[in-house]
């Protein structure tokens, strides 16, 4: 064998070694990510008495389910020796104060970001850049500052006889201190990516600056819109302290959680079975929103 | 040991001694008439809703209420009820909120001891409202009238669910180490040297000295009140920081530093403690009497079969002096139906509804054990449902106290948790120094306070 | 292009004035509450009385009384300091693990691929979930984690100390098996971290892959042919190249450590004692859980305000520095 060849199978070697490596790391950031997930995925279809312990042999049940979504008592392992009732926690106007919130927040607060986001993008006018930074700034405000004055202010303002503290609708407005600058950010980014030579001709050809808007640039940045409504919805769902501070008795899902705690502290079983609601929905849309969050995030910082 | 052999010998006779009190309550009274609770057959506040801020309403020992006969309640008055279910950790916070603002759509409120003082202001005094439905104040022990009135004569909630402290133990471990139950909280120890040098595979007792809603303090009280001491003196000055106060400390962190208690007791809360005793793993508990069906429906047999309760233990030569936990209930003066509210709290806290209720176990996942009326407790028929408990109760209610009901209390309690908590968790911590800086730091609300301008 | 001046107005006007609306008019309230002694448990009085008479200002119901409490209250200091050291761990894990992935899965077959696609996933679980489940997973009877935690790193480890206790004269103690992650000051603060780095990391991988993507491949090439290694590269051309990208993500990171709030209620409750209150937290339990102090806590949320707006600052210049 010459020295060559030698060297050859060395490199190779260590190539191996490499790759084999590599796999290794990878899969060891495979089990980072998925091992909370999975396991909270297996807690909630897991019978009661097996919650608390690490066992993976159980037979399935969906009873942890029927008990967060059941107004009365459930009889759980019906039919065997260990048959026993559990109070049901409908958390189902939980999920539906979730839906509304942020349904309704990002119905206010997307229309009004894109109209400001195509404004910022395509005009130039006195403090544009200036407005835009100030903007990007307000997302460093910390939430317990906004919490404090709208929870006294909501206390005293009252709403069709109803104080807004613990509404939806009180919810929604402080949604908007975190949604819109995001918003206004990502949109910006869509437009700022849109030739502007459609609108030039557009305006060439006698349109006005609504009808270039409308009826040009809206349906191009569609797909941006879509993106940034998605990320805003996220935002709002996983929201915490606010839902907690404003939204009271109103309960979002997030809030909801902590209703799993009762006579065996936390009952693990009906919180995973509560995640897995919480999360599901979340998962396929960012799914779906992939390749922006980390524009969405940063505001567009890295690129 | 012989003491609790004493206290159940007692506990008999104090039962045929009350059995001419529950002829009282015939089985045959009509509890769908108005009258049997005195309530106004006229119905004057048909369709009037109301809306009661309770905690935890999953829990059976407040669940029972809002599902056994309160449709039966609607019927008689007219009045719908809607419970506002809470988290127990966020119910503190919410109750201040709600009360104290003019807006609250709430008009029923339940309230812990101590958490009511901040919203007296705000609550409708009900001594009248004693008097006119001709309820005995006298049925409810000291622990639970102290809680209900403050420092005060004003009645500001009607109790409505109430705890002993409750030693609950497996009968088979501490016989197979030739033991009865812990008299006195020196005796804990004795029990757990044995159970640990028989080599049984078990914990010998498992505490909560996590910071949780602070549960870590509810055996501490009882020792420190055990020891002869207290949190403050008659001048408000703190001495849970004396000697006595010290040695109430020691003895009662004693348990997870000799082993006794897992570790892992240092970041428990009451409900993991006891979850550690229903799944087998440790052979004593001291907690609230409601979680006694905790251990007697565990699915571990051994655990249910050998499910056992006397009154938490005492001080070895000193008292025996429990904490009885009250969860009151209290009309809020701005509710606009206030009347309607009271006549709620009429039917709610009747004994007639306070005893169909814990003899009502048809339904696993509504049957409780809790009752808060000395004529209910001593009620034959219930004790016989429930094994005797609540003839155990009373004898720990008999001695029970309730904290200091200060509004600034709130603002201390944390200060006293975190000791207890620092002191479980670090070993090297002096308990002497900890206390001592606590007690600044509670002498520090107090002057802010204004307690000490004299 | 376009002539009319007032039209951006028309279109940016909506969003901005409900953005002044939920960002400016907290932030005065609260400072204006600041200088008040505002508990919730009696109607407040303040400095600013409207009246038939007109508008009185009655200066001796304004103080300082709330900063200066702020700066004695050893709970205040000790949030600040759990604040600082949460701050330092997650970002710190955040960034290096977030790195190591990115460099890992940037390029290659099919796994790398999948490895991207999952990146998202802990991005989907809210806050205050990742917090209850991380709190479950840890726990020292049924948590996998700290079955895993057990079994994979302690127990290889102490069968090491062991292999050397053997040898004469060395006597190493064995790390216990029975910590009880959320029951020890150390390991619960970590561990909170560790949680937010569950989040974070992979979210931070992303954006250095993005990064890594648009750096020229013919750098990396003329580095390969200049006989330099995988770890020269990585520190000697890498590194370089990501630094702005790494400031920034850092100081963005750091922005969001700092404003902590939902794992700590759900995972920790602020224990053991006071480890784990961060500055949220203990605003939170002032103002809404114990003593109701509405001005208190305001005066507080004002020093995180002044703290928030020296980090915003730096990321502004970085970020503009940048471009």
């Amino acid at each position: 064998m010459t020295a060559n060849t030698i060297g050859q199978n060395q490199s190779s070697l260590r190539l191996t070694t490499l790759k084999v490596l590599e796999t290794l790391a990878l899969l060891l950031i495979i089990a980072f990510i998925v091992l909370p997930i999975l396991w909270l995925a297996i807690t909630a279809i897991k019978p009661q008495e097996k919650a608390y312990s690490t066992t993976l042999i159980f037979s399935p049940t969906l009873e942890n389910f029927e008990i967060i979504f059941s107004d009365t008592s459930v009889i759980i392992n019906e039919g065997t020796d260990r048959e026993r009732g559990e109070v049901g926690r409908n958390m189902f106007p939980s999920v539906v104060n979730s839906v509304v919130v942020s349904g309704a927040t990002i119905l206010i607060a997307i229309p009004l970001a894109t109209l400001a986001a195509y404004a910022f993008s395509r005009y130039s006018f006195l403090g544009n850049s200036v407005l835009l930074v100030w903007i990007l700034t307000t997302q460093f405000i910390p939430a317990i500052v906004v919490a404090i004055p709208f929870f006294t202010l909501f206390r005293s303002i009252t709403l069709f006889g109803k104080p807004l503290l613990g509404t939806q609708m009180g919810l929604i407005i402080v949604n908007m201190s975190i949604v819109l600058p995001y918003a206004i950010w990502m949109i910006k980014g869509f437009v700022d990516a849109l030739p502007g030579e459609i609108e030039e001709a557009a305006f060439v050809d006698g349109c006005n600056d609504f009808q270039i808007l409308f009826f040009i640039s809206l349906p191009l940045i569609r797909p941006g819109v879509l993106v940034a409504s998605v990320f805003a919805f996220i935002m709002s769902w996983n929201e915490f302290l606010f839902a907690l501070i404003i939204g009271r008795e109103m309960r979002t899902m997030q809030v909801a959680l902590m209703t799993t705690s009762g006579a065996r502290g936390i009952m693990w079983e009906q919180m995973a079975a509560a995640g897995l609601v919480v999360m599901i929905p979340i998962f396929f849309l960012a799914l779906f929103i992939r390749k922006n969050v980390v524009d969405g995030l940063t505001m567009g910082a890295v690129k | 040991m012989r003491n609790s052999r004493l206290i159940i010998c007692l506990l008999l006779v104090a039962l045929f001694a009350a059995l001419p009190f529950a002829s009282v309550y015939a089985d045959d009274m009509d509890v769908m008439d108005p009258a049997t609770f005195g309530l106004n057959p006229d119905k004057p506040y048909d369709g009037t809703h109301l809306k009661f801020l309770i905690c935890c309403s999953t829990a059976p020992q407040f669940a029972s209420a809002a599902v056994k006969g309160e449709a039966e309640f609607t019927a008689m008055t007219g009045i719908s009820v809607s419970w506002g279910d809470l988290p127990f950790g966020s119910f503190q916070e919410q109750l201040y909120l709600e009360a104290t603002n003019p807006n609250t759509e709430f008009d029923v409120v339940a309230f812990v001891d101590a958490w009511g003082t901040n919203i007296y202001d705000f609550l409708h005094p009900l001594n009248d409202f004693v008097e006119e439905a001709g309820f005995d104040w006298d049925d409810y022990g000291p622990a639970y009238q102290g809680a209900a009135t403050g420092l005060s004569d004003t009645i500001y909630g009607m109790p409505f669910r109430g705890h002993p402290l409750l030693l609950h133990y497996r009968a088979d471990v501490l016989e197979a180490v030739g033991m009865g139950p812990p008299a006195t909280w020196q005796d804990i120890s004795a029990i757990g040297e044995a159970i640990t040098a028989s080599g049984m595979d078990i914990a010998p007792i498992a505490m909560y000295y996590g910071l949780n809603v602070d549960q870590n303090l509810f055996n501490w009280y009882a020792q420190l009140w055990g020891a002869g001491t207290d949190i403050f003196d008659e001048n408000w000055e703190p001495v849970f920081n004396n000697e006595a106060g010290v040695a109430a400390t020691e003895q009662y962190l004693s348990y997870v530093r000799d082993g006794y208690s897992p570790e892992a007791s240092v970041a428990w809360n009451e409900q993991e403690a006891n979850q550690e005793l229903v799944q087998g793993r440790a052979a004593m508990f001291i907690g609230w009497w409601w979680m006694a069906s905790r251990m007697t429906n565990s699915e571990i047999p051994e655990v249910a079969e050998n499910a056992a309760f006397a009154p938490a233990p005492g001080w070895e030569g000193g008292e025996t002096t429990s904490y009885g936990y009250l969860w009151a209930v209290g009309v809020l003066d701005q509710s606009d139906d206030r009347d309607a509210a009271l006549e709620y709290l009429k039917w709610l806290t009747h004994p007639i509804t306070e005893r169909r209720i814990v003899l009502d176990a048809s339904d696993p996942a509504l049957d409780t054990n809790v009752a808060v009326r000395l004529s209910v407790l001593a009620d034959p028929e219930v004790n016989e449902v429930h094994n005797g408990l609540q003839g155990v109760a009373s004898a720990v209610l008999a001695d029970a106290r309730t904290i200091p009901l200060i509004p600034e209390y709130t603002e201390i309690v944390p200060f006293l948790a975190e000791a207890i908590n620092e002191l479980a968790t670090d070993p090297m911590a002096d308990t002497q120094a900890v206390l001592d800086r606590t007690a600044d730091d509670v002498r520090f609300v107090m002057q802010a306070a204004g307690y000490y301008d004299s | 292009m376009r002539k009319k001046r007032w039209v951006p107005w028309v279109l940016v006007g909506p969003a901005l004035l409900i953005i002044v609306l939920t960002t400016i008019y907290p932030l005065l309230a609260a400072l204006y509450f600041s200088f008040h002694k505002y508990k919730l448990r009696r109607p407040p009085q303040f400095a600013i009385q409207i009246s038939e008479n007109g508008i009185h200002i009655d200066w001796s119901l304004l103080s300082l009384d709330n900063y200066a409490l702020a700066f004695s209250d050893s709970r205040f200091i000790n949030s600040l300091q759990v604040t600082f050291w949460f701050t330092v761990i997650s970002v710190a894990l955040s960034v290096i693990i977030g790195l190591f992935i990115a460099v890992v899965v940037q390029k290659g077959g099919r796994l790398h691929t999948l490895t991207k696609v999952l990146l998202i996933f802990p991005f989907a679980v809210s806050p205050a979930l990742k917090g209850y489940s991380w709190r479950f997973m840890l726990n020292e009877n049924y948590g996998i984690y700290d079955l895993l935690i057990d079994q994979l790193i302690v127990g290889p480890i102490n069968a090491l100390l062991s292999l050397i206790n053997n040898l004469p004269f060395v006597e190493i103690a064995l790390i216990s098996e029975s910590i009880v992650w959320l029951g020890d000051k150390f390991w619960a603060l970590f561990m909170l971290a560790m949680s937010e780095t569950w989040g974070w990391a992979p979210l931070i991988a992303l954006m250095f892959v993005g990064a890594l993507g648009s750096i020229d491949e013919q750098i990396f090439e003329a580095a390969r042919i200049d006989g330099a290694n995988r770890l020269q590269i990585f520190f000697r051309v890498t590194l370089p190249l990501l630094r702005p990208v790494i400031l920034i993500v850092t100081m963005l990171k750091t922005i969001f450590s700092l404003k902590m709030f939902d794992q700590v209620v759900t995972m920790t409750g602020g224990g053991p004692v006071r480890a784990t209150q961060t500055i949220n937290y203990y605003i939170h339990q002032i103002g809404f859980v114990r003593s109701l102090d509405i001005g208190y806590a305001s005066a507080m949320s004002y020093i995180l305000v002044v703290v928030l707006t020296i980090c915003a600052a730096l990321y502004v210049s970085l970020v503009l520095n940048r471009d």
